[in-house]
């Protein structure tokens, strides 16, 4: 294993770019008239920054095999600490009524669903490396749905729907990556698509005569399929009952994502204030620190979840575009690395982290533009938090460890 | 793997093509929307300028205050808001009321300057408004000259209007920024901007001591009104500018809006002109032919009859007769361009408005009287500001200066107007100027207007009395206007004071009625810390007068040539002949230490009502003011309540007895 490694020099100029840009972007967050506790966490986020480097340096200085021999305990202790959240978890800033904090004696030190992306990814990894043939029937796919299940079923009870969605993408991308086949992947979400589609008959019905095709083109087992349709009834047959389950805020949410003149007062007044933000930026944009959305206090969470509309109002499209330019490569590059790893764990570990990083991309940046509903994400690189920058540049760490020990062409994909 | 990468490019195209929509395509419409909610169009008008007198002192300033409304409910602390709301001397009640929670909105009575209020205001549940308000001194007189606005800042007389342009500033930027909460952000790309502070040439002290004069003369000769002129002969700046009138509809500037027939003040232009021309010297005498004369089948007399006067006589003693017979020596064109001239027939162009021009008419439109008429004072009307401008050609050497009331603008640190002393034309040869001084402290050493005297510094001037015309009826009998223009000192004026009396009743000679009142002005002036005169230069006169001086030559040689008229004299004023013309009294002047008057620090006027006679005059004194009794129907305060006054000056206290 003593080979020489060589950095990848695009992924961590790029990483650096982006986490300096993000910094300075936290910094004029905190540029506000009405000045606020925001003002100053640019110094931690320096902090947290630089102890993420060293964490990323450290990283590259072991091997994936050692990488992979911690997976199991790395993923056990996730667990164990999303457990011990969900007792004595607190809320924080915007999100006070949640349990996503761990703190001890009201000291918080840190969100253990952030570890848990990472941990998750490296425990499937594991799991979809050690089959030797890809998953052909949804029965196959029970283990790695255990893997991520049990956090996932954690974090949604915190609630923290936005590292959820991450997780589901992650999931998905990671079965796509070890080679499931597609039909099986849509299969796989179909009851989840009759939950949504259900709303409208019409839209449902044309759902099941899609569904009844792909069954019969793939040909599952015939227990599978009967399943899997009940399955689909199913949740369409619940989707109201659930819908009048979901809180009040919740349902706005669902219902702003269509339309934010719906409730321009509260839950659509920040997908508003978004756009007003990045519109009115323009294509130069009013400069660094001078948006005035965020100054006058219009723009809700404009350090954490919001933080791409002062992008898009101080850099205007220019700097958007430098921004999803810069996003791109990375992602870009990742999936180099996965493409390039030694063997099906790096691979798999190296695609999950890059699809990782892309949902909390999509759905950042697409809900500050009113593409998505509205869910607690941050952006990675750029929205303030300890526990996001260390999981991000842990991500970047392990990612060159796998370039590094990778080859120099593609095709370690497991077929 | 094409997957993936088709799979990231289409989120890539996703997101830039929204963006560019949202940042290129609608752009306009969420610049709108960000503009339509950051900034509110708030009406707020710029704060008015200051005007100050010569010395610095306000006359009138605006002062931003501050209306508080408090929304109980809201508020965090109200111990501390109840505490600062006391301490800013709100009523007891309305505190109480403020931090009443059962109570969703207080307005507070009365406004307050924001320092006194300032911890409260970013407090959360106070809302305060900005309200402008325009504090005018307490010296009375000044007022007419500094003019009022009405409640919403609109200029309606006086200097308030004619500077409005300055004084108004600029309120056509005022967008305001404002947070999500809707507090103002101060936005310093969008305030208003303040207007100019204006400094007036004026003395506010010599003002009050020209109007005080002024309406005790009025009061006492059961006169219609009068007007006071003051002014720097040496820059033509003016330095008081008082007018009286019983009427109380008349809030205006007569003393430059209301021209009048001067009569024998005009006389010494006349004698200037014959001494400039070579046409006359001061001793030369002519017959007055015992005081009654006809000419044109109309009579002439004089007061003081003489069977001849020397030219320094006519003027000492006013002769009618002999001015007119000198004048003959003068063509009327002549004597109509040396009016002109002096600038008479013209408005002067002085910063008020409404300057009347007065009326000088040219020779052929003159009657065949005219001329005689003219030379004394008659069928022409000065304003006494034009008046004073004139003499004011003697008093310094020959030269006719623009009368100024501006003497600097600023806009804040920068001065975008300076007066300069503005010559408009050289009337005399400063020859003629001094010969003319000489005869002028003639006339008050032992003339005509020896009530204008000063026990201890030289005054020469000159007395009037015309009869007045009523509504274009021709001269009224009875009716006469009284004026006295004097030079202070009389060898080298620092002052020209013009005194006008309209209809005095009790007396009627200029010498008798607006002389005194000229000599009164002149020793409060002496008195008073500031009131525009150089001290110094008046000690060194003072000093310099006893020795061989070329004044005293003059002043002899004007003496000697009146003496055999003296001896002459029928019926001399005995007061003329006991003036002694030297007086051993030498007094030096006070000349105060060199201070600086103390920085008036605002102070808000308590409220009294409801407390007793003792603890309002106490609350009075604890806020720093100095208190006037005045018995009356209340117990009630003036300013009112709420005003902001200079700590140190005078409310007043009416109270019940």
């Amino acid at each position: 294993m003593a080979r020489r490694i060589v950095a990848d020099y695009p992924l961590v100029l790029t990483a650096l770019a982006l986490s300096l840009l993000g910094s300075a972007m936290v910094y004029s967050a905190g540029r506000t008239d009405v000045p606020t506790y925001v003002g100053g966490l640019y110094k931690p986020q320096i902090v947290w920054l630089i102890l993420g480097l060293f964490t990323a340096y450290m990283v590259t200085r072991t091997s994936v095999r050692l990488i992979q021999w911690l997976t199991v305990p790395a993923y056990a202790l996730s667990v164990i600490l999303l457990a011990l959240t969900l007792v004595i978890g607190t809320g924080a800033g915007t999100a006070a009524s949640t349990k996503s904090w761990l703190a001890i004696g009201g000291v918080r030190i840190g969100q253990p669903a952030e570890l848990a992306k990472v941990t998750v990814v490296l425990m499937l990894a594991q799991v979809l490396a050690a089959r030797r043939d890809s998953p052909t029937s949804l029965l196959d796919l029970w283990k790695p749905a255990m893997v991520v299940a049990v956090p996932w079923l954690m974090i949604m009870a915190q609630p923290d729907l936005g590292s959820g969605i991450a997780f589901i993408g992650i999931f998905f991308a990671m079965l796509y990556w070890s080679g499931v086949a597609w039909p099986l992947l849509l299969l796989l979400a179909s009851p989840a698509i009759s939950l949504v589609l259900s709303f409208s008959t019409g839209l449902w019905g044309a759902w099941f005569l899609v569904l009844l095709a792909l069954v019969l083109y793939y040909r599952p087992f015939l227990v599978e399929g009967i399943v899997l349709m009940l399955a689909n009834v199913a949740t369409g047959v619940v989707a109201p009952v659930l819908w009048e389950k979901l809180k009040p805020y919740q349902q706005n949410r669902l219902r702003v994502f269509i339309d934010p003149s719906f409730d321009p007062k509260a839950s659509g007044y920040q997908v508003i204030q978004s756009k007003i933000s990045i519109g009115s930026g323009g294509l130069f944009g009013k400069g660094f620190t001078e948006g005035t959305q965020k100054r006058l206090a219009f723009l809700p969470a404009q350090h954490t979840d919001f933080i791409f509309a002062v992008v898009g109002e101080e850099l205007g499209f220019i700097g958007v575009m430098f921004t999803l330019t810069l996003l791109t490569v990375l992602l870009l590059r990742a999936t180099r690395i996965a493409e390039r790893a030694n063997d099906a764990f790096g691979g798999l570990v190296a695609f999950g982290l890059m699809a990782s990083w892309l949902v909390h991309v999509v759905v950042n940046i697409g809900m500050t533009l009113n593409l998505m509903p509205i869910t607690g994400i941050p952006l990675p690189f750029f929205s303030y938090g300890g526990s996001f920058m260390l999981a991000t540049w842990l991500s970047v760490g392990i990612l060159l460890r796998i370039s590094g020990e990778g080859r120099g062409r593609a095709g370690a994909r497991v077929d | 793997m094409g997957v993936v990468h088709a799979a990231l490019l289409l989120f890539a195209v996703t997101l830039v093509a929204r963006a560019a929509q949202v940042q290129l395509v609608e752009h306009e419409q969420w610049a709108a929307r960000a503009e339509r909610q950051h900034f509110v169009s708030a009406s707020r008008p710029a704060t008015r300028g200051a005007i100050l007198d010569a010395a610095g002192n306000v006359l009138v300033e605006t002062r931003e205050l501050r209306r508080i409304a408090i929304a109980p409910r809201e508020l965090r602390d109200r111990q501390a808001t109840a505490r600062i709301l006391t301490r800013a001397g709100v009523q007891r009640a309305w505190v109480s009321r403020a931090t009443d929670t059962t109570r969703k909105w207080v307005q507070i009575p009365g406004a307050f300057p924001p320092e006194m209020i300032a911890p409260l205001l970013p407090m959360r549940g106070v809302h305060s408004t900005i309200v402008l308000d325009r504090v005018y001194s307490n010296f009375a007189g000044i007022r007419k000259v500094v003019g009022r606005t009405d409640g919403s800042g609109v200029a309606l007389d006086g200097l308030e209007l004619a500077l409005d342009t300055l004084l108004r500033g600029d309120s056509s930027v005022s967008r305001l920024a404002r947070d999500r909460s809707g507090r103002a952000i101060p936005n310093p790309a969008g305030t208003a901007t303040t207007g100019a502070t204006v400094t007036l040439t004026l003395s506010r002290d010599l003002q009050d001591i020209a109007e005080r004069a002024l309406a005790q003369a009025v009061d006492s000769l059961d006169a219609t009104g009068g007007d006071i002129v003051v002014m720097n002969p040496f820059s033509g700046e003016v330095l008081a500018l008082a007018s009286n009138r019983v009427d109380p509809s008349a809030f205006a500037n007569t003393a430059i809006t209301e021209p009048f027939e001067p009569g024998s003040t005009l006389k010494p232009f006349v004698a200037a002109a014959l001494i400039e021309r070579g046409l006359a010297r001061p001793e030369e005498v002519i017959e007055t032919f015992n005081g009654v004369m006809e000419i044109d089948g109309r009579v002439i007399r004089d007061i003081h009859k003489a069977p001849s006067l020397s030219l320094a006589d006519v003027i000492r003693f006013s002769s009618n007769i002999g001015i007119v017979r000198f004048s003959d020596r003068l063509s009327a064109r002549d004597k109509y361009e040396l009016l002109r001239d002096l600038g008479f027939g013209a408005p002067t162009g002085v910063a008020l408005p409404a300057e009347a021009s007065g009326t000088l008419r040219e020779p052929r439109r003159w009657s065949r009287t005219s001329a005689a008429a003219l030379a004394m004072g008659y069928e022409i009307a000065v304003t006494p500001l034009q008046l004073a401008a004139a003499y004011s050609a003697i008093a310094n050497g020959g030269e006719l200066l623009e009368p100024q009331i501006v003497r600097e603008v600023r806009q804040g640190d920068e001065v975008i107007y300076s007066r300069k002393r503005r010559v408009l034309r050289r009337v005399f040869a400063p020859a003629t100027a001094a010969t003319m001084q000489r005869m002028l402290v003639a006339v008050v050493d032992s003339g005509t207007a020896v009530k204008s005297d000063l026990a201890n510094f030289q005054v020469g001037g000159k007395s009037g009395t015309a009869r007045r015309t009523a509504g274009g009826q021709g001269y009224v009998p009875g009716s006469y206007t009284a004026s006295f223009v004097g030079l202070f000192p009389g060898d080298k004026p620092q002052y020209v004071v013009v005194v006008k009396l309209d209809n005095p009743k009790r007396a009627i000679y200029g010498g008798e009625t607006a002389a005194p009142v000229s000599r009164v002005v002149l020793q409060a002036a002496l008195a008073a810390r500031d009131a525009a005169l150089d001290r110094s230069a008046l000690v060194a006169a003072r000093v310099r007068e006893p020795a061989p001086a070329p004044v005293a030559k003059g002043r002899a040689t004007v003496d000697g040539a009146a003496k055999p008229v003296v001896v002459a004299r029928a019926a001399p004023r005995p007061a003329a002949v006991e003036i002694p013309t030297r007086r051993e009294l030498v007094r030096l002047p006070y000349v105060p230490a060199a201070r600086k008057p103390p920085e008036p620090t605002p102070q808000l006027v308590p409220d009294v009502s409801g407390m007793t006679l003792r603890s309002a005059i106490g609350a009075l004194h604890g806020a720093g003011f100095r208190v006037r009794l005045v018995p009356g129907a209340a117990l009630q305060v003036y300013p009112g309540a709420g005003s902001v006054v200079a700590r140190g000056s005078v409310v007043t206290l009416t109270h019940r007895q």
